[in-house]
């Protein structure tokens, strides 16, 4: 037998061996890309409506003095710029039967509020035809309560800021844990770090309930339209709660679009306050150019002011710690 | 005199060629061996590379089911049947000019324009569970969040 029979041979054993890892290979690579588009879509989605939620349509209820966090969420144009930022990235903006399909896979979006949350989901209402329709519509808006065991009623907020119901002499106390503490006889609003733990748990259990019922009652409607998938709250880390309940925002879940031998499965979160970041003050102090962040309260003569540390040094100035209290 | 031992007039020259072929086909044979055993060796080889190939596909597939958050078992259940809290009632009545439709507790119909001192509370258990039903008007918006209690 010539050695180029042992080749044939050998290349006749392989080969099967070479295409079905070739093939599997393809198809994980295709599946990894599809994802990291589908995590990317996604994510800019969300990102455009919680940007989108503080847009207000009302100068009256624009975020209050009071706490930075109040905020009237604009939660239709949220969800408006969220559809249309997934459109555009699925490239699917001016297929109307591809965007159906699309929201098949999108359980339920959730806007976090200040003082409650909604959720946007499918249901089923008679419409002005008399025929059954079933498409994503709002949910009321939920609030985040709390009760003890003597019946005392909360309603917690993003903050501090805390609604109070006493059951015993049926009155209302509003206004900031430390400021209506005294005045009521609620035990929960008296210990801070109690208070800190209820109601990040209270918010927590609240989304995350009302989400699981929101998410199964979906399963029902897909497998109508021949989605096979189980939709399932997804397990949200620890880190993804906590940023989740610190401020307004939008959490939005894709689950079930086969994605090779799988189902892509993810949800997103979009936190949305506007920050106002620290300037740096150029002063003169004793004849000599300092710099110092604006928060810190020095008179010294102001001569400019920067964006960073950077460029205050660059001019010639020095630091100067806000502790230094040697003026 | 032919006594003795006489050499065949060609058996030399068979021995030879005997020798030679002898000579031939063992070193055919180890070729054929050597070529055998590289033969096998690089089949082994290569099957093992696809083993492991086709192993870091399969693992590659488990790692991403593993990230996949619905896979993963949680001892908390969770509820989600849609019930909710007394307090979350008591609440909504509290709250019921942000959400602007009219709220139905038991048969107790609350306006959406309602001062929350206003209101006679006393009826709501805030422990107790309540089954919301809401009505929607014909584009889908929420008219009425009715809440009977379980």
């Amino acid at each position: 037998m010539k050695m180029i029979n042992w080749a044939i041979v050998g290349v006749l054993i392989l080969f099967p061996f070479y295409m079905v890892n070739q093939t599997e290979t393809q198809m994980q690579r295709k599946t990894m890309i599809t994802e990291l588009r589908y995590d990317a879509a996604l994510d800019a989605a969300v990102d455009d409506a919680a940007r989108a939620l503080i847009m207000n349509v009302d100068p009256g209820r624009e975020a209050q003095y009071d706490s930075l966090k109040r905020v009237r969420v604009n939660k239709e144009e949220a969800i408006d710029t969220f559809y249309r930022t997934l459109y555009m990235n699925f490239g699917i903006a001016d297929d109307p039967v591809s965007q159906g399909v699309l929201n098949r896979y999108i359980p339920a979006v959730v806007i976090i509020g200040y003082d409650g949350f909604y959720v946007y989901a499918e249901e089923e209402f008679t419409n002005a035809e008399g025929e059954t329709e079933m498409r994503s519509v709002w949910g009321p808006k939920k609030p985040y309560a709390y009760a003890d065991a003597r019946g005392n009623s909360l309603s917690f907020t993003l903050d501090d800021y805390v609604i109070a119901y006493e059951a015993g002499s049926q009155r209302w106390v509003e206004g900031f844990r430390s400021e209506i503490a005294e005045d009521t006889i609620v035990p929960l609003l008296r210990d801070p770090d109690k208070f800190e733990q209820v109601r990040r748990s209270t918010i927590v259990n609240a989304i995350q309930n009302e989400l699981a019922y929101r998410i199964n009652r979906h399963n029902e409607y897909a497998a109508r339209v021949g989605i096979s998938y189980t939709f399932s709250l997804p397990v949200i880390s620890g880190e993804d709660w906590s940023n989740t309940i610190d401020d307004v925002g939008v959490m939005a879940f894709l689950q079930g679009i086969p994605v090779g031998q799988r189902f892509y499965n993810n949800y997103a979160l979009g936190g949305s306050r506007v920050l106002k970041q620290p300037f740096i003050v150029g002063a003169v102090k004793n004849g000599m150019k300092v710099y110092y962040h604006s928060t810190c309260s020095f008179p010294y003569p102001v001569e400019e002011t920067f964006t960073s540390e950077k460029e205050a040094a660059k001019k010639g100035y020095v630091p100067l710690s806000c502790h230094n209290i040697a003026r | 005199m032919h006594v003795g031992w006489r050499a065949p007039p060609y058996g030399g020259a068979r021995f030879c060629k005997e020798e030679q072929t002898m000579g031939h086909s063992v070193r055919t044979m180890i070729e054929m061996s050597a070529a055998c055993l590289m033969f096998v060796a690089a089949v082994t080889v290569g099957l093992m590379l696809f083993q492991s190939g086709s192993a870091a596909l399969k693992w590659t597939y488990e790692s991403n089911q593993m990230a996949d958050p619905n896979i993963h078992s949680t001892l908390s259940p969770l509820a989600g049947d849609g019930s909710v809290s007394g307090a979350v009632v008591l609440q909504s009545v509290a709250q019921i000019r942000d959400i602007g439709v009219e709220l139905v507790v038991n048969g107790t119909v609350y306006p959406p324009d309602l001062e929350k001192e206003d209101v006679r509370l006393s009826g709501i258990q805030v422990n107790g569970r309540y089954k919301p039903f809401y009505q929607r008007g014909q584009n889908g918006e929420l008219t009425r969040v009715v809440f009977t209690s379980i």
